[in-house]
């Protein structure tokens, strides 16, 4: 563009340059922030046998993991709010997951459930609990059940 | 009945393409006769739909089941006002309304507008109906036609997904009459979610039209500031609807979904979001257009982002690309979106390039401190919420793309980055009030600001001294050392500036005419609509970032299993300890497929008995599915929030979750204030016309 200023044409560009380097700084801090931010939130959402296969790497670190409940492993102490289940990958690969806090109604054999934790190689401590039925009214769409364990 | 529906949207589709070709070639032709005959077409474009609609809504009243949607949506034993709402219950009601709006919007501004528009309108139509002409093709199954060639080809996946679509047609006939139909999702029993999708796809589509004359604009180099007056208040009308649509979908998630929050960042909230965060910052910037004549090239990229993000939008909710896991593929949808959403971006950004010429600035900007600074600074902070937004809603897409392993960026993501830019419009937004066109003088710009400035630090300070000592993580780090009152103290020194303003307005008048205070803050607003309509946006801003701040870092939260007579107890920031005893679980009466279970908590504060609260479980029986409702203690401080979370042996034992949520109305009323001052802002001004019609194109605006 052209300068269409009245006065000063240098003193013009000037300001310009110094509108251009501000408009920069700002844009780099917030790609900066973004950036930031993506490393210490993103969490995997894996599969079962990816879970595995991350071996240690993912171990203590926030992630998410998707899977079949297996009916008769399900365990609820309904006093204490302490449920056990196992969640099964495509291959019949189980993980066993501690969850404290409400058993969510639609926690039955073959529910589709993602839950968010952390794996120490043994268990998975979930902190929140995302089940989906397939849902009745949109063909492509669920009905979601999320709860969260107790604080 | 259904094929009357049928080819109405047939012959709606064949209309709206003729529509966009004739008006295209009548007015680079110079044939008013050809676009005389385009506005007649589309103008029946919007019969033909209101025809399709009223079939549609007579299907289902009278239980139609044979139609595959009606099936889907409805079902006998439902009372006839959700058999009606039950148009926008799912994916091909909700397209053909979006359509019939969209239509409605586009022969509202055809028979409003033609007299002094002539040069402009044809590309309006272009643009409205080619528009609707995708929208309609998506639900009139003619994508199917295109499945059998493909597969003959051997592309089948894609033949696949395009034969799939002959069931979004709404009009689509099963082969047999089944005996009733599925029923409308129980959540969506609600006024709440009722209201809340027209809402929202009024702003969607609202926003077409200015669109469209922008586009229109610059198809015809008439580039000044006509396009932008002309659609001011179709923008503002638009913005209120999407606004509305946000706020109500947040109250109905906060009162009907049951996990004590009403904003999860969720790809579906975000695209609502992002047309309107692109939008606010179109209405924002247009305005140092229309005053100085300046940001031009920046507005048409503005309403080009918004428009994109309106089809974007549309395209995440109805194809649940991003919120669920496998079904990225599952119609033909989604792929055709893209193709869409890619030709009109790119084709209105071509147009931009080669219009260059005429979209140059009338005046440069004159200093870092000034009004033009300070916008152009907000629409940066709008753009960059936009681009967060946009990049937490993609990154599981980008990820499995780039990375091969989906990954995910949760809430936590959204609030540190958004909080701190949000915060920083808060400022932004009382200082803008203080800055003078061109050129602030420092002197008086320091004096205007300090007693703000000390009112905020003083705030800050003193709700820290009161124990308010939360700390926010510092963008770029991850450690927590912002003080939560900081946010507090920005929200006072922007409510003390914009409150000030409204005074210094009132008593001048005061003054001037000798009028009551009241009075004089009435005529105020009705001498300048625009100013104060806006100054009471900001208002309901100030007063919805309380209650965002009050529910971010003050919610608390507890879960305890509870046998009959023994207690939870939550501690409110505010308010001291909230003690809540079960007393029993009741079955209660309900419609005839739903079972109502309520259980009955006697409440306590500080020991004082304040009453009883009764969370109920609905189970819809035909649907086997169950909705937890929320039992609430609503005030101006708080809410005691809860819920019924299960139970065992016939109530013996039950588990509640309790939320205490700090300021959480003010967020309800700050939109209520919001709603309030755009509709002060849109509402007609004769004065404001009357001085445009003075000024006469494409002039300057005479200062307001």
């Amino acid at each position: 563009m052209t300068d269409m200023a009245p006065h000063g044409g240098s003193k013009a560009a000037n300001k310009r340059v110094k509108f251009i380097i501000g408009g920069a700084v700002i844009a780099v801090a917030i790609l900066y922030l973004i950036f930031t931010a993506t490393q210490s939130t993103a969490s995997y959402f894996l599969t079962v046998e990816e879970l595995y296969g991350k071996g240690s790497s993912i171990y203590d670190r926030n992630v998410r993991v998707s899977g079949k409940v297996v009916g008769e492993s399900v365990d609820f102490n309904s006093r204490e709010l302490i449920l056990h289940f196992e969640i099964a990958g495509e291959s019949g690969e189980t993980v066993p997951v501690f969850f404290n806090g409400p058993k969510p109604d639609q926690m039955r054999h073959d529910a589709e459930a993602i839950i968010q934790g952390t794996y120490d190689g043994n268990q998975f401590t979930a902190q929140e609990l995302l089940l989906k039925c397939p849902s009745r009214y949109e063909e492509s769409g669920f009905t979601e059940e999320k709860v969260e364990a107790v604080r | 009945m259904a094929n009357v529906g049928y080819v109405a949207l047939l012959l709606a589709l064949v209309l709206s393409i003729y529509a966009a070709i004739a008006a295209l070639v009548g007015a680079r032709r110079q044939m008013p006769a050809l676009v005389l005959s385009a506005r007649n077409a589309a103008l029946a474009v919007t019969g033909l739909l209101t025809l399709a609609v009223i079939v549609l809504e007579y299907l289902l009243i009278s239980g139609d089941f044979r139609t595959l949607y009606v099936a889907e949506v409805s079902n006998r034993a439902m009372p006839i006002f959700f058999k009606m709402t039950a148009l926008w219950g799912s994916q091909a009601g909700s397209l053909l309304f979006w359509s019939w709006l969209m239509s409605l919007f586009g022969g509202a501004v055809l028979l409003r507008k033609w007299g002094n528009m002539r040069t402009l309108m044809p590309y309006v139509i272009v643009v409205t109906q080619f528009t609707l002409a995708f929208f309609v093709s998506l639900i009139s199954g003619v994508w199917t036609l295109l499945a059998g060639p493909l597969g003959s080809l051997g592309v089948t996946g894609t033949a696949e997904l395009l034969a799939d679509m002959a069931t979004i047609n709404p009009f689509h006939q099963l082969g047999f009459t089944p005996a009733d139909g599925n029923g409308l999702n129980p959540l969506l029993r609600h006024w709440g979610m009722i209201i809340h999708p027209p809402m929202l796809y009024l702003g969607f589509v609202g926003f077409v039209i200015p669109y469209a004359f922008a586009i229109a604009a610059l198809a015809t180099r008439q580039t000044g500031d006509l396009w932008i007056r002309t659609t001011r208040r179709w923008t503002l009308i638009a913005w209120l609807f999407l606004s509305m649509g946000l706020l109500l979908g947040a109250w109905w998630a906060y009162g009907v979904l049951g996990w004590g929050g009403y904003w999860a960042w969720d790809p579906v909230e975000n695209a609502a979001l992002m047309p309107w965060l692109a939008g606010t910052a179109f209405l924002h910037s247009v305005m140092i257009q229309e005053r100085r004549g300046m940001f031009k090239v920046w507005n048409m990229v503005l309403i080009i982002l918004t428009y994109s993000l309106v089809i974007f939008g549309t395209f995440l909710t109805r194809s649940g690309v991003i919120s669920s896991v496998h079904t990225f593929a599952q119609s033909g949808i989604g792929p055709l979106f893209l193709g869409f959403i890619s030709v009109m971006f790119t084709a209105s950004v071509v147009l931009l390039f080669d219009r260059l010429d005429c979209l140059k600035s009338e005046n440069e900007l004159d200093s870092m401190l000034s009004r033009e600074a300070i916008f152009l600074l907000q629409n940066l902070l709008f753009l960059a919420i936009l681009f967060v937004t946009f990049w937490g809603t993609i990154f599981p897409v980008v990820s499995e793309l780039v990375a091969g392993q989906k990954a995910i960026v949760g809430p936590p993501f959204f609030n540190q980055v958004n909080g701190p830019l949000f915060a920083a419009l808060v400022v932004l937004m009382g200082v803008a009030l203080l800055m003078p066109w061109r050129r602030a003088s420092r002197q008086k710009l320091a004096r205007l600001l300090l007693w703000p400035t000390v009112a905020g630090l003083a705030v800050t300070v003193i709700l820290f001294a009161l124990g308010i000592r939360k700390f926010a993580i510092l963008p770029g780090t991850e450690t927590h050392v912002l003080p939560v009152s900081l946010f507090y103290g920005i929200a006072t020194f922007a409510a003390v500036i914009t409150l000030l303003e409204f005074w210094r307005g009132m008593r001048a008048r005061h003054r001037s005419t000798g009028k009551s205070y009241p009075s004089a803050l009435w005529t105020l607003f009705g001498r300048n609509r625009r100013r104060y309509g806006g100054y009471l946006i900001h208002i309901g801003v100030i007063m919805i970032a309380l209650g965002v701040i009050g529910t971010q870092f003050f919610q608390v939260e507890t879960q305890r299993n509870l046998a009959v007579g023994e207690s939870l107890t939550i501690t409110s920031p505010l308010t001291g300890e909230y003690s809540l005893m079960y007393k029993g679980l009741e079955s209660l009466p309900a419609p005839e497929d739903v079972n109502r279970t309520g259980a009955t908590l006697a409440v306590s504060r500080g020991g004082r008995d304040i009453g009883q609260m009764n969370p109920t479980h609905d189970f819809f029986i035909p649907q086997q599915q169950p909705m937890t409702i929320p039992a609430m203690r609503y005030s101006l401080i708080e809410d005691l929030y809860v819920i019924v979370a299960g139970w065992e042996d016939g109530g013996a034992t039950a588990t509640f979750k309790a939320y205490v949520n700090p300021l959480v109305n003010w967020l309800w009323i700050g939109g209520l204030v919001f709603i309030l001052g755009t509709a002060v802002a849109a509402w007609p001004d004769p004065a404001e016309d009357r001085r445009h019609a003075l000024a006469g194109a494409p002039g300057r605006v005479v200062p307001a």
